[in-house]
């Protein structure tokens, strides 16, 4: 007997049903989207048992008459597109047909609806695909979608169904999917009769991103709006001080849906590279507006990915957007030190048991970032936590948009002229100065920012809103990165030839890269050539590093390049490259430095691209308002 | 003991030996200067271990021989700020005593016996130069030379003596500079060594103008050089190691060479390096005809762009060179013209001044 049959049709629609319905937040997903399709002003989602025992979707859309709703739970069956042409003009949610009756195929349905034409709505039920009962019934207009006991009869899928707690929170995460991309549409989400969100209507974006990543990081958000070559992006990110550790926290919307996309991931990251740790990942919440016709988006069951016609196009038009806002705003993270009286919330960034005063100026007493960053996240975090039971934030007002561009960025333009003079007056600072340098008049000086070295390590500055603590290294490091980086990008690095070049041992290994990037290390102003069997011989280096350094960055050069098991990709070899070169070449954290050259370093920061962060991430300096230093002396 | 001492005479050795004397040291007794009252004379003497220098005060008086060891630091400050013409110095008990006309310190003093014992460098000297002759050889090589440590024993000047023929070479791996001088008197042995940059520059400082020649004799058994003035003497153990072998380098294809002014020269540098950067110090050098444009661009900065005459012969060149190579051998040029050879921009150059100074400068790469 063959081995090879045809599959029941009973087998072939649970299977089908499988690809769309997971788990109970496919539900959610499916049924809310045929509710906003429906043309629905209000939408509640009631789930059970974290949607295990029952799943309700109920809208006050258009609603469908007697004989759709009969139609509406065979397979195929849709009213969204009905030529070949609508397919890739797709407006609506869904498309495919398969929702309802996938659902159908898997649990216990029931749906009543009423148009509003309608005098009365009408009732369907549906278990394991059979109609089990059509009656007209007594229901407002709109929609009302219960699924109950899902998976009932696919014991194997049941059995993968996690607890309610953990199916609770996709339930809450595809919900929020959905509801931050339509503000404009009322949302409520009870499970077990409590309520989750209840997001009124009509609002803006940014409120309704607010509402649900709180009022702390809602305040601190940076809005992006950008369009150029047919495609838009808006919404909001925040600074790089609110990164999370995962990376959960980016929602992207194309055309109101929520997507995964490597490409726009990849432009995000690229964005906040070098402004954040590399470990750390950015919070953003990103809208894309493009015509449908250049996009794709039936590739998956879910609809959650997507094809571009370019993707490089995508790729550009994210990165510039953000890149373009980051350029204009501060990005220094504001120290709030926190109030004596507030109580002290358990998170392990704060000690408790320190003296008030003490606690209250976490980076005089402690100044790594982690712990900066700490007071920022833990505030947020409690926020989140109180959400679940809170229902809702605090509304948040319309002004806060004025603080977005709070203490934004002068622009670079300004400051041209006044780093000419300085650079002037460095220079001539290294050699005896000549008589004829008097005879210069100097430009008028920008307004003097003065500031103060302490400990051979940080820069206390004066500026209008406050003072600014700076991290010396860092900052430098940052300068010389970006001043290598502009460099790198007209062509090569200056390249001191060696009267003696300097030989270094390489492995096998080493020496076969050093052929194959010989390109690379040119552009990074290295000259290599073999010299005997496992040796080379550098005839020039970087002008920019030091006598000492030279043997030592050619070797880890070698070792960065040989590293096979993590290749990288040219630019972030050389990025990478430019950040240790930067490094060894900066000032170092505890060098002593004079008036003039601590005054040169605060006047360039204002002058380089991401100042707010060394190439490593960490940030460079840190602000104390004059608001909170009233605040902490209790002159407000 | 017991002396009289001309107040300036004794602060003037005290600086001298001060250079050796470290105030971070475990040892408190190398800051100490050691003070040896015999005839006419007395002799100040200190040392880091790995470089001594004695010193020689005349007019003195000297009532009664013998030796005091006491803080270098703390007898300096008493000898500055005392306004006598003359001070008195006297042991007894342990202490030190030193009195003015209206002043009595007593300072605790130290076992002379635990003090080091400061190689004398007695004996003849291996060859003898004049004070200028050693200025302007030491001047012309010891800025080239290596501040930090690197394969090569190239942190000192290599100093060479054949057939009578005295030759100086330093180096830092980007530049080497190279004079030749000619000893007033010597020996026939031909000589081979590396002096410390540290200790060639306490001598410098510490040889009078007035004081006539100098002597310097190597003692290769015990790796030590003894620099030798009338008043001063200062003993260094040598740099062990290899000198990279400088004459290869030395290019001797150049077919190109602009004769320049020194002073105009220099400035032009400084000018066109006006706006470079640290990450971008490159000064580049066209050579055409009769003219030399000197560019300077720091690229977020400005540009600056400087001319000069040259005497040019050869095809145009375009070379970038660091201009703080440069100016740091223009600055002890002593002649008013110096020749830049050249060959090509990857290739070394080389600066002369005169016939016994030469100086390699390695180009960068323009980009």
């Amino acid at each position: 007997m063959g081995r090879i049959h045809v599959l029941s049709d009973e087998l072939v629609k649970k299977i089908a049903a499988g690809e769309v319905i997971e788990r109970p937040a496919s539900v959610v997903k499916e049924l809310i989207e045929n509710a906003l399709d429906a043309g629905a002003g209000r939408i509640s989602v009631h789930i059970e048992d974290g949607g295990r025992q029952l799943v309700r979707v109920t809208d006050d859309g258009g609603g469908m008459a007697e004989g759709d709703l009969r139609l509406a739970v065979l397979p195929h069956a849709t009213s969204k597109i009905s030529t070949q042409d609508d397919l890739f003009a797709i407006g609506t949610m869904g498309f495919r047909g398969e929702a309802l009756a996938s659902i159908g195929a898997v649990s216990r349905l029931r749906i009543r609806s009423r148009t509003p034409e309608a005098t009365a709505g009408h009732e369907i039920v549906v278990v394991s695909e059979e109609v089990e009962l059509a009656q007209a019934a007594g229901c407002p207009v709109g929609t009302s979608v219960e699924v109950r006991d899902l998976f009932f009869n696919v014991p194997a899928r049941r059995k993968f169904l996690k607890g309610a707690s953990t199916e609770a929170a996709n339930v809450n995460e595809q919900f929020a999917r959905i509801a931050l991309a339509h503000p404009e549409i009322a949302f409520d989400l009870q499970h077990n009769q409590r309520v989750t969100y209840r997001w009124p209507g009509n609002e803006s974006f940014r409120e309704r991103v607010g509402r649900f990543c709180g009022p702390e990081l809602a305040n601190e958000l940076i809005a992006i709006d950008w369009e150029e070559r047919g495609l838009r992006v808006y919404g909001y990110v925040a600074p790089p001080a609110r990164s999370r550790s995962a990376s959960n926290w980016q929602y992207v919307f194309l055309n109101g849906r929520f997507i995964r996309d490597r490409f726009i991931q990849h432009a995000v990251r690229e964005a906040y590279r070098g402004l954040m740790e590399p470990s750390r990942h950015p919070v953003v919440f990103l809208f894309l507006g493009i015509d449908p016709g250049m996009v794709d988006v039936n590739v998956h069951p879910t609809k959650i990915e997507v094809r571009w016609q370019d993707s490089n196009l995508i790729h550009s038009q994210v990165l510039a957007a953000l890149r373009e806002k980051f350029l204009r705003s501060d990005l220094t993270p504001s120290l709030r030190a926190r109030d004596p009286e507030e109580p002290v919330a358990g998170g392990a960034g704060h000690r408790a048991t320190r003296p008030d005063g003490d606690d209250a100026w976490p980076a005089w007493t402690d100044p790594s970032d982690r712990r900066v960053e700490g007071v920022g996240r833990s505030g947020a975090d409690r926020y989140r936590s109180a959400e679940g039971g809170a229902g809702g934030g605090m509304p948040l007002g319309r002004s806060t948009d004025d603080a977005e561009f709070r203490g934004g960025a002068a622009g670079g333009q300004g400051h041209g002229a006044a780093e000419l003079w300085r650079s002037l007056h460095d220079a001539s600072d290294r050699w005896p100065a000549r008589a004829g340098d008097k005879e210069l008049s100097p430009p008028p000086p920008p307004p003097r920012t003065r500031a103060l070295q302490v400990h051979n390590a940080y820069l206390v500055a004066e500026t209008d809103e406050g003072i600014l603590i700076i991290d010396q290294h860092a900052l430098h490091e940052r300068v010389m990165y970006d001043r290598l980086r502009r460099r790198l990008a007209e062509g090569v690095l200056d390249s001191q030839r060696l009267l003696l070049p300097e030989t270094v041992r390489v492995t096998p290994e080493q020496m076969e890269v050093m052929e194959v990037h010989a390109e690379l290390l040119t552009r990074l102003g290295l000259e290599i050539t073999p010299f005997g069997r496992d040796s080379i011989a550098v005839n020039a280096v970087p002008a920019v590093l030091r006598d000492s350094e030279v043997t030592a960055f050619v070797r880890d050069v070698l070792d960065k390049l040989a590293d096979r098991g993590n290749q990288p990709t040219p630019e972030v070899f050389l990025e990478d490259m430019l950040s240790m070169m930067a490094c060894k070449a900066a000032v170092k954290f505890g060098d002593p430095l004079t008036p003039e050259e601590v005054e040169a370093l605060v006047a360039q920061r204002e002058a380089v691209e991401k100042s707010t962060n060394c190439p490593h991430g960490r940030p460079t300096a840190l602000r104390f308002t004059l608001a909170e230093l009233e605040r902490q002396f209790k002159r407000v | 003991m017991k002396l009289r001492v001309n107040r300036h005479e004794l602060a003037e050795g005290l600086a001298a030996v001060s250079g050796v004397t470290t105030s971070r040291t475990p040892k408190p007794i190398l800051q100490c200067v050691l003070m040896e009252a015999q005839g006419d004379c007395c002799v100040l003497k200190a040392t880091d271990l790995e470089m001594s220098v004695s010193f020689t005060v005349t007019q003195v008086e000297v009532e009664e021989k013998g030796d005091i060891l006491v803080s270098a630091d703390k007898l300096s400050q008493i000898v500055r700020e005392s306004g006598d013409e003359t001070l008195l110095l006297e042991t007894g008990e342990g202490l030190c005593h030193v009195r003015g006309q209206d002043s009595h310190f007593q300072i605790y003093q130290q076992d002379t016996r635990e003090f080091p014992p400061v190689p004398s460098g007695g004996g003849p000297a291996d060859f003898e130069l004049e004070t200028g002759e050693l200025r302007r050889l030491v001047g012309w090589t010891a800025f080239a030379a290596a501040r930090e440590t690197s394969r090569y024993a190239i942190n000192g000047v290599l100093w060479e003596l054949q057939k009578g023929h005295l030759s100086l070479t330093a180096t830092d791996g980007r530049r080497l500079s190279h004079a030749e001088g000619k000893p007033k008197t010597t020996t026939d042995r031909s000589l081979r060594a590396i002096i410390p940059i540290k200790a060639l520059n306490l001598f410098m400082r510490i040889v009078g103008e007035a004081e006539g020649d100098v002597g310097i004799s190597v003692t290769e058994n015990e790796n030590q050089v003894v620099l030798r003035s009338s008043r001063a003497t200062v003993t260094s153990a040598l740099v062990e190691g290899q000198f990279p072998n400088y004459r290869d380098v030395i290019p001797t294809d150049s077919d190109k060479q602009a004769d320049l002014n020194t002073a105009e020269f220099l400035s032009a540098i400084r000018r066109a390096a006006l706006l470079t950067n640290d990450e971008s110090r490159s000064v580049k050098l066209s050579f055409q005809g009769d003219e030399l444009v000197l560019t300077g661009r720091a690229p977020e900065e400005g540009e600056a762009v400087v001319r000069m005459l040259a005497a040019f012969q050869g095809e145009p060149l375009d070379i970038g060179f660091n201009p703080v190579f440069l100016v740091d051998a223009l600055k002890v040029v002593e002649s008013d013209r110096v020749t830049l050879e050249l060959k090509a921009s990857n290739r070394p150059g080389i600066l002369r001044c005169g016939p016994n100074m030469l100086y390699v400068v390695m180009p960068l790469n323009l980009s």
